[in-house]
């Protein structure tokens, strides 16, 4: 693409997983998590030049300003909120379709399909790093395949891909937001809306399968990273 | 009972206007006097000045009001009503209210967007996107502020937004030392907006 990207140096291929100690760092704050995720994550696009990167989280103002002063583009798109109102609008229109033949309810991945046509629509090879946070554990069975591959596509040879997994069932909605090299704040921000799935370590290699490498980090508090490069 | 007004001597509202003054905004149009309407009162005086600056209130696009087109201009405005087509304020700002539906893309000095907006925003010094707002468009801004809550979806380019004529005079003073800014770090977390600036490189 049109992006003067540096080649990330490769990391060995494989699996790791390693348990990342849940620390304080300098914050005072409970919702301060030291992430060895991250970590890994910058320093594998710590080499990019006028990198781009994709969030797919909630748009946050300090996750913005971090990787735009490292001199990335940034690209905000909110998925998971994009994938239920894209829900709602289709059950609304199952709701109000006169009764027909015609009218069979989409299967989970027709409607997959249907949304997949308007959303993750970037140029292939687009990104040197995506931020996908937890959308995994709340996205439809149906999606999950099908966005793991869409992301492989957009991002860019050597590009990284940093994911959020629950490793318990939260209580609670969370925004993150990075706050240094090695600190992400995760922000409770509202009750759990919908069914969160529960991700085992296999699980995540597999839908992650056509990445090159593969890294998982298991956290004390409950999450799993998961670092992939393309 | 009514002071004659003196032949010859027009009323002031008859005054033309001084070269670069401005009319009051929705100012009625002003009377003729005659000479016939000496049977008529003379207008008072109004306690106002007929020709005052213009207001610094912005120009306001209320709920229920529909434009379809292109929206220029040099006064502040302040949207709340439908709005499709492009807007270009220059050296204004633009706000959209929380009931606000903009679909075209903007450009202005400054813009604020609390309301639903889908297009490109260009902001010349800032672009805040307030906790109510959906924006789905890039926004290109030497700084950008983001409240918690804020609904975007698009890219984020920081960094001087210049025009031709911007081009032009930095090209002919080129020597002139960059203008002092403040930069907040960004790695302090807050529930309050935060600005940042790119400086250019």
């Amino acid at each position: 693409m049109g992006s003067a990207a540096t080649p990330m140096a490769p990391k060995a291929r494989g699996t790791l997983s390693a348990v990342a100690p849940v620390s304080k760092s300098n914050h005072n704050s409970e919702n301060f998590r030291l992430s060895n995720g991250l970590k890994d994550f910058l320093w594998l696009i710590s080499d990019v030049e006028n990198g781009r990167l994709l969030d797919l989280g909630q748009v946050s103002q300090a996750t913005l300003n971090f990787f735009i002063e490292r001199g990335f583009r940034v690209t905000t798109d909110d998925m998971l909120r994009s994938w239920k109102e894209f829900r709602r609008a289709e059950e609304e229109n199952q709701r109000n379709a006169p009764p027909s033949d015609f009218n069979e309810p989409l299967s989970p991945e027709e409607i997959a399909q249907h949304f997949l046509r308007n959303s993750l629509q970037y140029p292939d090879d687009e990104f040197n790093a995506v931020l996908v946070w937890d959308i995994f554990d709340r996205l439809d069975a149906g999606l999950l395949s099908q966005v793991a591959n869409r992301l492989y596509e957009i991002v860019h040879p050597g590009g990284a891909v940093l994911a959020v997994f629950h490793s318990k069932t939260p209580d609670r909605t969370y925004r993150y937001r990075i706050v240094d090299n090695q600190t992400i704040e995760i922000v409770p921000i509202g009750p759990v809306g919908g069914q969160v799935r529960i991700f085992q370590n296999r699980e995540i290699l597999n839908l992650f399968s056509r990445f090159r490498s593969a890294k998982t980090f298991v956290g004390r508090d409950q999450l799993r990273e998961g670092l992939f490069i393309k | 009972m009514w002071r004659k007004q003196p032949e010859g001597k027009p009323s002031p509202s008859a005054t033309p206007a001084a070269p670069g003054a401005f009319a009051p905004p929705y100012s009625p149009p002003a009377q003729k006097s005659t000479p016939s309407s000496s049977a008529l009162p003379a207008p008072i005086a109004p306690s106002v000045p007929a020709y005052s600056a213009p207001s610094p209130e912005p120009a306001v696009l209320t709920q229920g009001i529909r434009i379809r087109g292109d929206v220029t201009g040099k006064a502040d405005l302040f949207i709340d009503g439908d709005v499709q087509g492009s807007i270009r304020l220059g050296e204004s700002r633009l706000t959209v209210g929380p009931s606000g539906h903009v679909k075209a893309d903007i450009e202005a000095r400054e813009i604020h967007i609390r309301g639903t907006v889908e297009g490109n925003l260009r902001g010349r010094e800032r672009i805040i996107l307030g906790n109510s707002c959906h924006v789905k468009g890039d926004l290109e801004s030497p700084r950008v502020a983001i409240e918690d809550g804020a609904q975007f979806k698009g890219r984020v380019e920081m960094g001087p937004v210049a025009d031709a004529r911007e081009r032009q005079n930095k090209r002919t003073a080129s020597a002139a030392p960059p203008a002092a800014t403040t930069t907040t770090s960004a790695s302090t977390p807050t529930s309050e907006p935060i600005e940042a600036q790119r400086g250019s490189h």
